[in-house]
């Protein structure tokens, strides 16, 4: 484990001092070769955690170990300076009151329609995967999710909502028919 | 290293980074501080009722008294029984129809039940939002699944996230100083927080996915489809009339000798298709338990393959220990909390650049004032409020309504959030010293509690130093 952690910390290392390397400097001309050098070195301190806790424990630790000395280089690049207070001049306006319509009925009318997509399109794709019903579904249960988070972003992102709307329904049809077609 | 997308659609996806971010951050904010908190939900059920007598080691004659005890004090023979064993981290016995619940003594004989008190409430407001259970599962699950949609879209429409990838300025301008937060604890974060987001989801949206799925391909049967998610029970018949746990334990350890059991289901008891399953967890397994069954007899029939069966099995039986770091002992705890409370400062700051860019304060500028330090001086009120008696939620619900009050009559952010981390200092010690005026301080009664107390007070004058040290953005009013 500590061979893990300190190979976390030395990888680490390596990618923010590559980050830091400006022109001029001795290794800028290795600057790339570094960096991946220690995402390999990263990947090598994830091994070393799988080879410790087992693969399972092994993958959340070398996950959190990743965040947790990334942070670290960042804090201790961290550029202090007096923070100004200067507060803007409060009003009663709050939101552009047309944004605020837009951004909401997006979401309200949105969500549904993405949720009912995500989920029979994630039923239908698994039907044709030629995997047992216990992986089937819990491969469409992680689908779900993801199919539904890419369709609220693209309806959020969308100048208008016809489009992506009418593309949601058509494949929540298609998804039916295919669920139905037995 | 850069992702490089067209000029307008990073435009686009930013634009749909900000609303959805804008749409759900404040419940995002509320379900990641309550989750932090949750991670310790079994030391704050010990620091609540630290009277409970706490053993590690029991034996079968223990839990044949305990089920002979509690037979009798409900009214009808149950359809499943359960009797939770002592773990590391919770080193009590409980015994639980599913409706009624008793800890119980080192004798055998029961004590009192466990309070729904300020962690019951803790914990419901994490999962459900103390919204009827179905709708409030879905409502939190969606946020899991707007988590992963804000990673993505946060990754898409940050060209720079990476070339940026440590730089932090602290203090200074604002907005400048949130960015940073915002960038830094996202990027580095985004593995786990993604992971979060979608165990999170799939809580509530497997529900969903079961009933749709179970009406499309198993003519409505539920059970038909979890079954095959999950393995079924086996039917038994002709069981003998008491249940022999010594042997059903005895063949657990020949069946399996690394496995730890922590609790025992009962099924049917009394009745001549009774049986009994041991849920045990194992090393290095993420697996929330395997099954072990076994006749009354105590005779070993199968294990459930929640370690050994289909790869999705094992996930799906593995979503629980990845969401709330119950695994390889406090350590895992800690480093969940801290991720969690990370997810909840991103949460915050990216509501707080969108206001930082807006031309102008208004009273939205107070109200998440009153959002971002009011939930936090809610939870610590409410829990002393419910030391004395008080129902927990509703003490947590009226600080809110007047910290929201508040904001909206004083109408300056910068004092109000100085007096609102003040309160909040002041109201761990005195939650603290309320605790130890009702249940006095004894290492060796409760070690949960105590160092529960121990940890409160240290973190509240840590903060309290850190919040008046000059140099940084919280005292300056920033």
């Amino acid at each position: 484990m500590l061979i893990a952690i300190i190979c976390m910390l030395a990888s680490i290392g390596g990618v923010f001092y590559a980050w830091q390397t400006t022109p001029g400097e001795p290794f800028f001309a290795y600057k790339t070769s570094l960096t991946v050098l220690a995402w390999l070195g990263v990947v090598v301190s994830l091994v070393c955690w799988v080879q410790a806790l087992g693969a399972e424990y092994g993958v959340v630790y070398g996950i959190i170990s990743l965040a947790f000395v990334s942070w670290l280089f960042a804090a201790k690049n961290s550029e202090f300076k007096v923070a100004q207070t200067k507060l803007k001049q409060h009003t009663q306006t709050w939101l552009a009151k047309k944004q605020l319509l837009h951004g909401l009925a997006t979401l309200i009318v949105a969500s549904p329609i993405a949720l009912l997509t995500s989920c029979l399109l994630s039923l239908a794709i698994i039907k044709w995967l030629p995997f047992a019903a216990a992986n089937k579904w819990f491969f469409a249960a992680l689908l779900f999710p993801i199919l539904w988070a890419l369709s609220c972003l693209w309806l959020c992102s969308a100048d208008k909502l016809r489009g992506p709307s009418i593309c949601l329904i058509s494949l929540a049809c298609l998804s039916c028919g295919i669920l139905l077609s037995n | 290293m850069t992702i490089k997308l067209p000029k307008p659609s990073i435009k686009k996806i930013l634009s749909g980074h900000s609303w959805l971010g804008i749409s759900v951050g404040a419940l995002t904010y509320l379900v990641c501080l309550t989750g932090s908190l949750a991670v310790f939900f079994e030391e704050f059920e010990r620091w609540e009722q630290p009277h409970i007598e706490e053993y590690q080691q029991y034996s079968a004659e223990l839990i044949n008294k305990a089920v002979g005890h509690a037979l009798p004090r409900m009214q009808s023979l149950p359809e499943s029984l359960y009797v939770v064993l002592p773990t590391d981290d919770v080193p009590r016995i409980h015994i639980s129809d599913g409706v009624q619940e008793w800890f119980v003594n080192r004798d055998g004989s029961l004590s009192e039940p466990p309070v729904e008190a300020w962690t019951h409430m803790l914990k419901e407001l994490h999962n459900h939002l103390h919204l009827p259970e179905t709708v409030g599962l879905i409502i939190v699950a969606s946020l899991g699944a707007m988590l992963c949609s804000l990673i993505i879209s946060g990754l898409l429409a940050h060209p720079r996230i990476f070339k940026d990838a440590f730089k932090f300025r602290v203090g200074g301008k604002k907005h400048l100083e949130q960015v940073d937060i915002h960038n830094r604890l996202g990027v580095w974060g985004t593995p786990f927080f993604f992971i979060i987001g979608l165990t999170g989801a799939f809580f509530g949206l497997a529900g969903i996915l079961i009933t749709v799925n179970a009406e499309m391909s198993y003519n409505g049967d539920q059970e038909a489809m979890l079954n095959t998610v999950y393995g079924a029970d086996p039917v038994v018949s002709n069981s003998a009339a008491i249940i022999n746990y010594a042997r059903a334990l005895a063949e657990l350890k020949q069946q399996a000798a690394t496995a730890t059991p922590i609790y025992l289901h009962i099924h049917s008891i009394n009745t001549d298709h009774q049986f009994l399953e041991i849920a045990a967890t194992l090393p290095q397994r993420l697996i929330y338990s395997e099954m072990y069954r076994f006749k009354a007899s105590g005779e070993f029939i199968n294990h459930q393959g929640l370690s050994d069966g289909d790869a999705g099995r094992q996930l799906a039986y593995s979503v629980y220990r990845i969401h709330f770091g119950h695994f390889n002992g406090f350590i895992s705890k800690i480093l969940y909390a801290i991720m969690g409370l990370a997810l909840t400062v991103l949460s915050a700051s990216g509501i707080n650049i969108w206001l930082n860019k807006r031309k102008q304060r208004s009273f939205l500028n107070d109200l998440w004032v009153a959002v971002v330090w009011g939930v936090p001086l809610a939870l610590s009120l409410s829990a002393s409020f419910s030391l004395q008696g008080f129902s927990a939620l509703l003490s947590f619900l009226l600080v809110m309504l007047v910290v929201s009050i508040g904001c909206l009559l004083i109408k300056d952010e910068v004092k109000y959030r100085g007096l609102l981390i003040n309160m909040l200092l002041l109201s761990i010690l005195l939650l603290v010293a309320s605790h130890i005026v009702i249940f006095g301080v004894e290492l060796a009664l409760s070690p949960a509690a105590f160092f529960i107390n121990v940890a409160l007070v240290s973190l509240s004058i840590l903060a309290g130093l850190i919040v008046h040290y000059k140099r940084l953005p919280f005292c300056t009013g920033q």
